[in-house]
């Protein structure tokens, strides 16, 4: 099972063909699990024979975790059938996990790699209700006390916490506040005292039904000092690493969502007539799947890049990971809205066979505030863009191929090397000044021109802020200068993948990204331009053919069940 | 923008520059900043400190990153560490 591709294609063929009503890891099962708000045993069941959960493992430790682009591409299979399984069964246990991998010592690492190369999950109990995105502010304390330390507080909305074996908490050391007061333990529910931990009942949601949303309270209960992850006080520094990962990934993994609510819209229209006409030559639905289509693409192609920055430029995470994150969270978020809009009547059912489509309108929803909030997004980038603007976005230098080209070799993922800020080093927003330099058709070079142009403006509005301006406290206009920001960053990825392309390959023609410039021109409105009309029969035609030969709609157009 | 330093530097020469910049960061301080006091007590809060990292780094020529400042708190402490930093970022 070592070659990514045959492992794809081993997932896709063992959870089958999603619109099979007979299939337990099918549509239909999915949607009636989520009626009961349960995880959906044949999926689940499915993922546990593949082994799952070794694609979060290092492949030092036995597992098969070796590139965050391919994790990402895998776990589509599952998040194209499933969020909720893709989210509560999998990808949850690396949201624990990588703190881990990031930080933890040879045992704590062997330790976690056992627990899921066995299959069961880990935890990730950060969150506390009254605190939200400010983690830096938890009060669940572990204290210092002869020889351990001791437990109390409360965490909430935990996924998975009272099904995990293993937990990693955000805790207080230090009952002082800055940046040194927090710690992060890495914690065996059976070693935990049963008579000072209480499971709270689970927190119910909109969206992701199934997956089990839990909380804890523990008093006075003792723990090794041993189970600390790195030394006291790094625990935001090890979120500030290990989360790059995770804010690149499971944004990433969400597109699947976005073709799934785009293939069962085109089931829908393509086999529907009104007014005496196919639906699907409707001239608004035609532009609504292109729009969509070119979403999915910009969304994909962002994604991966920022997945294989991590290898190729890990300097940069701390910036692209929050980007990547605002960005396809806003964009899933709103294509799936014009997708509704397109569904009409049937977007509102719960039964019959197009229901999980309005699964999949809720299920995306925590991508706008699960594990990382847009707003905090915005907040995270911020302090650093007056570094960014000063000492790289005015130069102009080509990124490696690497970064853009699907199975290009690459430097091994090393979390605990990554950097908390980016010091101001930004290759993909310098790779973006150098596209001009080169032969560019005729069709794009406005465009390019455009966001070069967009680039510059926001150099100069960065540039001079200072310090006081980006706090949480910033203006709303300063943190559209974040936003725009995400918007240059994904131009060039696109830029890049297209520059890239193999010859012959849709992503080598123009179309496709003069859709998604136009698109991203106006994205962080919430109301970007349609895809221009020279190139919109380009998309609808590709799209259409994608879903004749049952492939995915995103950047790798691979063979989907 | 300060000007880079080319050569050696002494460690009173260190502190005081750092205690001209953190006095530009905390514009409403009406006191000179005690080189013994933490600086988060002045106000420089997380988003402050990743630009104060970076117009370290611009003026000594060294990586700095946010974290020094956590764990040396202090202009006194800082200054220590930056000045060890740059020998051996040098050498």
């Amino acid at each position: 099972m070592s070659d990514i591709h045959a492992r794809m294609e081993a997932l896709e063929e063992r959870l089958g063909d999603p619109f099979d009503p007979a299939n337990p890891a099918g549509f239909a099962a999915v949607v009636a699990a989520d009626e009961r708000e349960e995880t959906p045993v044949g999926g689940a069941t499915a993922l546990d024979e593949f082994g799952i959960l070794a694609e979060f493992v290092p492949e030092a430790l036995g597992g098969r975790l070796e590139r965050v682009d391919h994790l990402v591409e895998l776990m589509r299979s599952v998040y194209r059938r499933d969020p909720s399984l893709g989210l509560g069964h999998c990808s949850s246990s690396l949201l624990g996990a990588v703190n881990v991998w990031t930080s933890g010592s040879p045992e704590q690492r062997r330790e976690a790699a056992d627990l899921l190369l066995a299959g069961s999950k880990i935890s990730c109990a950060f969150h506390e209700l009254a605190h939200g995105n400010d983690i830096g502010s938890v009060e669940f304390a572990a204290t210092p006390t002869d020889g351990g330390l001791l437990l109390n507080g409360r965490k909430e909305s935990i996924t998975n916490l009272d099904r995990a074996d293993a937990v990693v908490f955000l805790a207080r050391t230090d009952p002082a506040a800055g940046p040194r007061a927090c710690s992060q333990l890495f914690v065996q529910v059976k070693s935990l005292d049963p008579g000072r931990v209480q499971f709270l009942p689970r927190f119910r949601s909109v969206g992701m039904r199934g997956v089990r949303l839990g909380g804890i309270t523990v008093d006075d209960c003792p723990v090794d000092t041993d189970a600390l992850l790195g030394t006291a006080g790094t625990g935001m520094e090890t979120v500030a690493r290990a989360f790059q990962l995770t804010r690149i990934a499971l944004p990433g993994m969400s597109t699947a969502m976005l073709d799934t609510a785009l293939r069962v819209t085109l089931h829908h229209v393509r086999r529907r007539r009104l007014y005496g006409k196919d639906v699907a030559a409707i001239p608004m639905v035609r532009t609504t799947l292109a729009n969509a289509f070119a979403d999915q693409l910009l969304c994909e192609a962002f994604a991966s890049v920022a997945a294989r920055s991590l290898h190729v430029l890990p300097d940069s995470g701390s910036v692209y990971a929050p980007a990547v994150k605002f960005l396809l969270a806003g964009t899933l978020l709103d294509a799936l809205e014009q997708l509704s809009l397109v569904m009409g009547s049937e977007f509102y059912r719960r039964d019959g066979e197009h229901a999980v489509f309005q699964k999949m309108a809720r299920d995306i929803k925590p991508v706008g505030f699960g594990h990382i909030a847009r707003a905090a997004c915005l907040s995270a980038m911020l302090p650093q863009l007056p570094v960014l603007a000063r000492r790289s976005w005015r130069d102009a230098a080509p990124a490696p191929a690497s970064l853009f080209v699907a199975d290009a070799e690459l430097p091994p993922l090393d979390l605990a090397g990554l950097r908390i800020v980016a010091g101001g080093r930004d290759g993909l927003a310098t790779a973006l000044n150098a596209v001009l330099d080169d032969d560019v058709p005729a069709l794009l070079r406005p465009l390019i021109e455009t966001h070069v142009r967009r680039l510059a403006t926001l150099t100069e509005a960065c540039a001079g802020l200072k310090p006081r301006d980006l706090s949480i406290a910033a203006e709303v206009e300063v943190r559209e200068l974040a936003a725009t920001y995400t918007t240059v960053l994904a131009a060039s990825a696109c830029v890049g993948v297209w520059r890239n392309a193999p010859a012959g390959d849709f992503l080598s023609r123009p179309e496709w990204l003069v859709a998604v410039l136009t698109r991203l021109l106006g994205i962080t409105s919430g109301r970007p331009d349609d895809v221009p009309s020279e190139v919109e029969g380009a998309l609808v035609e590709e799209l259409l053919d994608r879903d004749d030969r049952t492939v995915s709609f995103g950047l790798s157009a691979r063979r989907y069940r | 923008m300060t000007q880079p330093v080319s050569g050696p530097i002494t460690l009173d020469e260190l502190q005081s520059w750092l205690v001209e910049r953190v006095g530009e960061y905390v514009p409403d301080l009406d006191e000179k900043v005690d080189p013994n006091q933490e600086l988060g007590e002045y106000g420089l809060d997380s988003v402050a400190v990743v630009a104060f990292a970076a117009d370290v780094e611009d003026w000594l020529g060294i990586r700095v990153e946010p974290s020094a400042v956590w764990d040396h708190p202090t202009v006194t402490q800082l200054a220590k560490f930056l000045l060890t930093e740059r020998e051996q970022q040098a050498a």
